[in-house]
């Protein structure tokens, strides 16, 4: 098979996953088509043999989100990492107080019984409120399943900077969680108005 | 004594991830006694767990659009036109045979389209519709390099984005498999050599649902309709718009899209 056989095959296996990612990220279909189009043409350029099926994934999810951040980075979009003390920066939203955390805690734990794409809506939509850095952070640790290391380099960040991120996303997202929950948002209502979905009463 | 003179904020952030390698900073023992006295860090940490779990278990990956699948392969084979075919090594051959059994096909069906133009029940329509996009594309259009089960599973997946697996019955053997465009939407053809008879079979995709005709082109149930001695069976299933077509005898035909066809 040549190269170029190869890198369509593992592309056609991909491509789910980089307008997943590409729709995470832009947060529009024709952005995130317009991007998953770009990175794919020029990671055909650059493709040669060796990238195997196990790689291929970071290889090119890479590029995906190195190309996005670079141009968020030169529209000045992007946070400058340098610039955030990695300790005790403030949230970049409200974060709900410890009653609402521990209503939380009981309602994760009733996720844990939803069915995977039922838990996929409602992180999803609690993803889509986040920064997109810290999108891209957890996407590729959480998702992914991306080292520190790759996804740092990935980022262009020390692995304190990531750290950082990741931290500031987790705890972003419990809190995007919370507020979901709390208004019912990810839940289905019943028709009195009422959310019965995912515990929440 | 724990230490509850550090901020929480602090001690979480030193810690995290409590359960996974972590980058060492000054002030992790503080860190570590703090969360030992202090219930509201151990709270989220639990949380931070919990997240994971949900995390892992999410499933919210969104199926890349058929339309940008046909983008994204459209814009490789430019590349490849503009780079050389496959650099030199090779890219999608199509032998003189190839092309010569596309034309033949093409000239054979498109017996089927004069007939076509004086019926017009909505059958012949969607059947003339199928033979004349056929007719204008059959040649034009991809074909895999290796006709073998696995390469044309994997031709079709690459440009249709769909799982399609050709039969392998004894006596069917694989001609050639390509993409042809019927009205307007790309379809999958596969023709085999069935007991020495060609027969060609077609395969819509109706994407999940997301690809709604307004008009079936086929009809639900099996049927069949005839041009000037091609045959055509139509069905549908939930995942494709059928249709066999062939110079078989209408019960043969029928019969064949029954046992080996219709189940695939």
């Amino acid at each position: 098979m040549t190269p170029q056989a190869t890198f369509e095959e593992l592309v056609t296996r991909e491509l789910d996953v980089l307008y997943d990612g590409a729709q995470l990220l832009t947060g529009e279909d024709a952005r995130a088509e317009a991007l998953v189009l770009s990175v794919v043409v020029d990671a055909s350029r650059r493709y040669e043999r060796g990238v195997d099926g196990f790689t291929f994934r970071k290889w090119i999810v890479s590029q995906l989100v190195q190309r996005y951040l670079d141009h968020l980075f030169e529209i000045g979009e992007l946070p400058d990492p340098a610039a955030q003390s990695p300790i005790g920066d403030r949230a970049e939203s409200p974060v709900p107080d410890e009653a609402q955390m521990s209503h939380l805690l009981n309602n994760l734990a009733s996720l844990d019984d939803a069915a995977p794409d039922e838990l996929g809506t409602v992180v999803r939509r609690a993803m889509e409120a986040l920064p997109v850095h810290l999108r891209a952070a957890l996407w590729l640790v959480d998702m992914l399943e991306f080292t520190y290391a790759e996804a740092a380099n990935t980022a262009d960040l020390t692995l304190r900077e990531l750290q950082d991120w990741l931290y500031r996303a987790r705890r972003e997202l419990q809190a995007r969680l919370v507020l979901s929950l709390r208004d019912g948002a990810c839940g289905r209502r019943s028709a009195t108005g009422t959310s019965e979905g995912f515990g929440v009463h | 004594m724990g230490d509850l003179r550090m901020e929480c904020d602090a001690a979480r952030r030193m810690l995290w991830p409590l359960d996974r390698p972590r980058v060492h900073v000054e002030g992790e023992a503080a860190a570590q006694e703090h969360l030992r006295v202090c219930s509201a860090c151990r709270a989220f940490f639990e949380r931070d767990a919990a997240l994971t779990r949900v995390l892992q278990r999410a499933d919210f990956e969104t199926k890349a659009p058929l339309q940008l699948r046909e983008r994204v392969f459209d814009a490789l084979a430019r590349e490849r036109a503009l780079w050389g075919a496959d650099r030199g090594q090779g890219g999608r051959p199509r032998s003189f045979a190839l092309a010569m059994g596309a034309a033949l096909l093409v000239a054979l069906l498109g017996a089927g389209v004069a007939w076509g133009v004086m019926t017009r029940d909505d059958a012949s329509r969607a059947m003339i519709a199928f033979v004349d996009d056929y007719a204008g594309r059959a040649v034009e259009e991809l074909s895999v390099e290796k006709p073998d089960p696995d390469s044309v599973g994997r031709f079709f997946m690459r440009e249709l984005g769909v799982s399609i697996i050709p039969v392998t019955a004894n006596g069917t053997t694989i001609n050639r498999a390509m993409i042809c465009l019927i009205q307007g939407e790309r379809a999958a053809m596969v023709e085999y050599d069935v007991d020495g008879t060609t027969v060609a079979h077609y395969r819509v995709p109706r994407a999940g649902g997301k690809r709604v005709p307004e008009r079936s082109l086929f009809p639900a149930d099996l049927r069949s309709d005839a041009a000037r001695g091609i045959q055509v069976v139509r069905w549908t299933d939930d995942d494709f718009e059928h249709a066999l077509v062939s110079s078989l005898p209408e019960a043969d035909l029928t019969s064949l899209a029954s046992l080996r066809f219709a189940a695939r």
